[in-house]
């Protein structure tokens, strides 16, 4: 009897811990709810996120309409969260919760260690790459006097596997790049930029050849990649030196911002040649501007601060130099590139960036109208095996 | 609009807990059925409409339906009742298969609707006078979109004699809190595992098997945990809904399972299909009829293109089987091994929920064999597994119930120091939640591929 009794004071005592358990839970719950909503009131809407690169919502109209297809609650939904408050604090929250219990994969963008953030790279295209190929051959061929480069620079991931989680899978874009050069036309030249960035990479001779944050290679992968192909390209650097300066120790790049890694920052250097009194202007004729520097600091204010290289992707960019050494090279790039031309100045008379991507001109009438002795095709692999603007610009040549 | 949506969590939820406090009397009614408007008309008025003239049509088919009950016309009152369940059937089948996308929750609330007629057909209750009181009970909103399915009989009883009751909201949040922690922080993260091995064009055997195991325990945390949070915020109101999830995973047959998981449409087809049909009170051809019935049914129900009707034929092949030939064999095998081989069975069951079609389904199994030519192991699977083992570790975990007992045992049992451990947990988990709901909208411009 007597037991039961205890039993049934446990029953008692187990239930009323518990509804006041739930007490507790509820009126901290309730708190939250009230507290964050009463603040949000007061707190002024933004206009802009830096860290999502995008605009914010703000409270939609109030339209019949937009209550008839049910596109307010819809907008509205949209809205509150944009404008949530602390909102990078809470999505920062999120990335560090997964983090911190192992997660290493956040949107295709894997944390490597030392904190590089790092992408598999894209799978070839098997037909926008034998376009390419042709393209290429088939261009090689209708100028037999011009020298022909390649550059293809390979992905962070590629160069740097062992910075990649354990296990991440990643195709193996060395053996593609490999396979890629061997179909090319044999006049053409291959700088062989993998080997380099591999190499100066296991051996540490340089600092960082890729950002931590951002999915291109630094101004230090570049240099890397010049020295080597100085001596292919003809290039008698013996009296040049370049020194760096820093213009930003702020970048967040494009992989930051995909994956919500905001941890790190990334360092910007540009290069400045000495040893040389070759000076030069850029003109950029779609834009009717010209400017004697290549580096454009207005972008230095902005997100993507990998655009102070030429403010970002052109079609058509027009270099012109007082190297007077005759030669005249034409580059068809991807914005890869816009790092590199900062090494190339002393070495040729014009400098002229193509970026098929955005150029619809005829290119056999600019291979003759710059006087071009020497082409390079310098290219991200990740872009160079997936797109096909190439292929079809190199087409105009023959039309 | 969902319960885990933001505008739910710091709106429609404070506010409606607020004015149900505030409001006396009736009005306390009221504020659940204006919710309930809300709530379901969020996404547009149209699916709203559809819903009035839905509760309309069985107020009148109900009142009938009484009438001709009370009037000993038992004939005229079943053919009443075919009419009306056809009717429904027929709008069922004209949004399943037209294509023109689902009005939200219509499984839902035309079930809730036959119950509504089929209580008063059987008798068990009599038709509701008040036409608010039906929309209420149909349109409730805790329950209108994913259930869970409360009969009639259940609900109107609990209308008429509703207590405000402090214990009755701090229950529920509780309930609901739980809830919301299994699908934003498990639920949703099992889920982009998944898209994870959906994205992939070619995927290994072991992949498939991951990709196997995330949906099934996604399939839970995000079903078992909404439903929670709708039992919950129904006992706010000072609702009890029966709980609609019972550690499915656990159990030793097919049998048990459909006891277990999605307690309420099985107890629905039970009480309106098959013991109608005369249960299992009857020869063992009817008896293997009568499941065969009810299994069809529950396929089509969940989908109306072949892989759902051959998952529910699947379901209740194994139940077939239990019944007339298993029976007791293996009541001496561990129990483990028998929850293995029952969840082994449930799995498979569900590539073919998740499947487009039933043919995907069946190559998705053969995946599970190598069929892509990428061998069983590769890099793949092993990186999806250990970058998502701790998830996949806490989703075992909490699908038995041996955490909740501990947690019981150490929170209310020993009490002190470690109930204010958990009520800290609780908070830490809200926090997550939070960080889980507005973290899924990040959202970036990207300027990648240049």
């Amino acid at each position: 009897m007597k037991e039961i009794k205890n039993e049934e004071l446990k029953k008692e005592e187990e239930f009323s811990q518990r509804s006041r358990h739930h007490q507790d839970v509820s009126i901290i719950f309730y708190t939250l709810l009230f507290v964050v909503v009463i603040i949000n009131l007061f707190v002024p809407n933004k206009a802009y996120s830096d860290e999502e690169n995008r605009s914010l919502k703000q409270f939609p109209d109030i339209k019949l309409s937009a209550f008839a297809d049910g596109s307010f609650f819809e907008d509205f939904e949209d809205y509150y969260s944009d404008q949530f408050l602390m909102r990078n604090v809470w999505i920062r929250m999120k990335f560090y919760t997964q983090y911190v219990v192992g997660k290493r994969e956040f949107s295709d963008v894997y944390v490597g260690t030392g904190d590089y953030l790092l992408t598999a790279p894209t799978a070839p295209d098997k037909d926008a790459l034998k376009g390419t190929v042709d393209g290429i051959n088939t261009f090689t061929e209708s100028y037999p006097d011009v020298n022909m480069y390649t550059i293809i620079v390979p992905d962070a991931a590629a160069v740097m596997k062992e910075k990649l989680p354990v296990g991440a899978p990643v195709n193996d874009q060395l053996a593609e790049i490999d396979s890629f050069v061997k179909k090319l036309d044999t006049r053409i030249q291959p700088v062989d930029a993998a080997f380099a960035l591999r190499n100066a990479y296991k051996t540490s001779k340089r600092g960082d050849l890729y950002y931590h944050t951002d999915h291109h290679w630094t101004s230090e992968g570049a240099l890397t990649v010049f020295n080597t192909a100085a001596p292919i390209l003809g290039l008698d650097n013996s009296g040049v030196a370049y020194i760096s300066h820093t213009v930003t120790e702020d970048f967040k790049g494009t992989l930051s911002s995909r994956s919500g890694d905001m941890r790190s920052s990334d360092v910007i250097n540009v290069y400045e040649p000495i040893g040389t009194d070759v000076i030069y202007t850029v003109n950029y004729p779609d834009e009717g501007i010209k400017t004697r520097s290549m580096f454009n600091r207005e972008m230095l204010e902005k997100k993507d601060k990998y655009t102070v290289f030429f403010g970002g992707n052109h079609a058509l960019v027009e270099i012109e130099t007082t190297a007077d050494t005759g030669r005249s090279l034409l580059i068809f790039k991807d914005s890869y590139a816009n790092s590199f031309v900062q090494f190339l100045t002393p070495y040729f008379d014009r400098i002229v960036l193509i970026d098929p991507r955005y150029y619809y001109d005829n290119v056999g009438m600019a291979m003759s109208s710059y006087g071009v002795t020497d082409v390079l095709f310098l290219y991200s692999a990740d872009i160079l095996f997936s797109d096909t603007a190439l292929a079809d610009t190199l087409q105009t040549a023959g039309d | 609009m969902s319960f885990n949506s933001v505008s739910f969590l710091f709106l429609i939820l404070p506010a409606t807990v607020l004015l149900y406090c505030l409001i006396s009397g009736r009005g306390k009614l009221a504020v659940m059925f204006i919710t309930g408007l809300l709530f379901y008309g969020w996404g547009g008025p149209k699916d709203l409409l559809l819903l009035l003239l839905t509760i309309a049509f069985h107020y009148g088919a109900g009142a009938e339906l009484y009438y001709l009950k009370a009037g000993k016309r038992d004939k005229q009152a079943k053919l009443m009742l075919i009419f009306a369940v056809a009717c429904d059937v027929a709008l069922l089948c004209i949004y399943k298969y037209s294509g023109a996308g689902l009005p939200l929750g219509i499984s839902f609330y035309t079930f809730s609707e036959l119950s509504y007629l089929f209580d008063i057909y059987y008798g068990k209750a009599e038709a509701e006078k008040n036409p608010f009181k039906l929309s209420l009970y149909v349109s409730f909103f805790p329950k209108i979109t994913s259930g869970p399915i409360v009969k009639y009989k259940d609900f109107s009883e609990q209308l008429d004699e509703l207590r405000f009751d402090f214990d009755n909201i701090s229950d529920g949040t509780a309930l609901f809190v739980q809830g919301m922690f299994k699908k934003v922080l498990i639920a949703d993260n099992l889920g982009v595992a998944f898209a994870n091995v959906q994205e992939l064009n070619l995927i290994s055997g072991a992949t498939a098997w991951l990709g196997m195991i995330f949906y099934s325990l996604q399939l839970y945390y995000d079903f078992s945990g909404y439903s929670d949070m709708a039992i919950g915020l129904a006992k706010i109101f000072g609702f009890n809904f029966d709980k609609n999830f019972d550690y499915p995973y656990m159990s030793k047959n097919v049998s048990e399972f459909w006891r277990r998981w999605h307690i309420s449409l099985g107890a629905w087809f039970r009480d309106y299909v098959y013991i109608p049909l005369g249960g299992n009170r009857v020869s063992s051809g009817l008896l293997f009829r009568n499941l065969l019935v009810v299994w069809l049914l529950t396929g089509i129900w969940h989908g109306s293109t072949g892989n759902f009707v051959f998952w529910g034929l699947y379901h209740g092949f194994f139940v077939i089987l239990e019944r007339f030939v298993i029976k007791d064999l293996f009541d001496e095998v561990p129990a483990f091994i028998r929850i293995l081989v029952t969840d082994f069975i449930a799995f498979v069951g569900w590539v073919f929920f998740f499947s487009p079609s039933l043919a995907d389904g069946f190559y998705y199994v053969w995946q599970m064999f190598g069929a892509d030519g990428l061998g069983f192991f590769d890099r793949t699977a092993f990186f999806l597994f250990f970058d998502n083992l701790f998830l996949l570790i806490a989703a075992v975990a909490f699908a038995t119930p041996y955490p909740k007992k501990l947690h019981d045992k150490l929170a209310y049992e020993k009490g002190g120091v470690w109930r204010v451990l958990s009520v800290v947990a609780a908070v830490a988990l809200m926090l997550l939640s939070v960080s889980g709901i507005i973290g899924s909208t990040y959202t970036t411009f990207l300027y990648f591929k240049f």
